[in-house]
């Protein structure tokens, strides 16, 4: 239920979705994997959406070279707590009724069923494909929607990963690419963040349509959009027993 | 066979075209068509074959992958930023 507050806070969505939306983001736990360029609009949007529960996850400090585009921290935070931590403090700032949780160590093999087990989404914010991989097996293993994005320069992507559903990040992307110093600018990972929150918004409500089953890009350089239809790969190695009888 | 091929984020940019069509024998590869491209379009050298992502008809294509007639290739770079 809402109280008299929360009715009034959220007015403005409520009148797009109604009230019952309103309370599934409430009730909603949503994981978000790395807090930097993506995640800190992600996060930003979530907590001003109202979704009940964040879980932050990022073991990494602020560096001066974050700054072009992790909006979420300042000069006065620079090498000094991690950024899960130094997230949830400006965010409970914007919205004190929601419930944020952090994890400011690395996510891995031996802890990732641990840590997201209780969420009910998983949203990949990070910049390289190993851990993206990982979240990728965990969320296949447990039935769990993953929105992955990923961003260089002016270009960004997502997709909307539903197990058994669509394509895995594993069909998709089988070779990852070596973690470098990519270029980025700012508002490239602030589209794709909110890009991002918005999916999250509503796979949560039901409303509007989602990316499942497509890989939306965008140039901002020239903005462009393209949108292309994906499909599962019935010999990939992580998902395609997931699919079950439905697989020919 | 034709075979129709678009390129997605950078790659358009570095070409100066977002898409342009082969010709080619009956049962070429996606690595010879990869080859044809960094011929036409030497911009993309760097990238061909190793460090490109293929779909053709939504579905990621290894080096391996026959085509057929009117095929579609989308070709996108790697990124993996946050």
């Amino acid at each position: 239920m809402l109280n008299e507050k929360e009715l009034r806070r959220y007015d403005r969505q409520i009148m797009i979705f109604g009230k019952y939306a309103q309370e599934k983001l409430k009730k909603a736990k949503v994981a978000i994997v790395g807090v930097g360029g993506l995640g800190s609009p992600i996060s930003i949007y979530l907590t001003a959406a109202g979704v009940g529960y964040l879980f932050l996850i990022d073991e990494q400090k602020p560096e001066l070279s974050n700054l072009n585009r992790q909006i979420l921290y300042g000069e006065e935070d620079l090498n000094k707590k991690a950024k899960s931590v130094s997230a949830k403090e400006k965010l409970k700032r914007l919205n004190s009724q929601i419930k944020i949780k952090t994890w400011a160590k690395r996510i891995c093999r031996k802890n990732v069923e641990d840590l997201l087990n209780d969420v009910d989404i998983v949203v990949d914010a990070l910049d390289n494909f190993e851990t993206r991989y990982l979240l990728n097996e965990f969320c296949v293993n447990h039935r769990k929607p993953l929105i992955h994005a990923a961003v260089e320069g002016f270009y960004g992507q997502i997709t909307t990963i539903v197990p058994g559903k669509t394509a895995c990040l594993r069909c998709l992307f089988p070779n990852a690419p070596k973690k470098i110093k990519f270029p980025i600018i700012g508002v490239t990972a602030g589209l794709f963040g909110i890009l991002e929150a918005n999916e999250v918004i509503k796979l949560i409500t039901g409303y509007g349509d989602n990316l499942r089953g497509k890989l939306f890009t965008y140039d901002l350089r020239q903005n462009k959009a393209e949108c292309i239809e994906i499909k599962p790969n019935p010999s990939c190695p992580v998902c395609s027993e997931s699919f079950g009888l439905r697989r020919q | 066979m034709k075979i129709k091929i678009k390129f997605f984020t950078f790659f358009g940019n570095l070409c100066g075209v977002d898409k342009t069509e082969l010709n080619l024998p009956q049962g070429a590869t996606v690595k010879e068509v990869l080859e044809k491209i960094a011929d036409d379009f030497p911009k993309l050298k760097k990238w061909l074959p190793q460090y490109v992502w293929v779909f053709i008809r939504g579905n990621y294509a290894n080096l391996r992958t026959q085509l057929k007639n009117d095929d579609e290739i989308a070709l996108f770079p790697p990124i993996a930023g946050g």
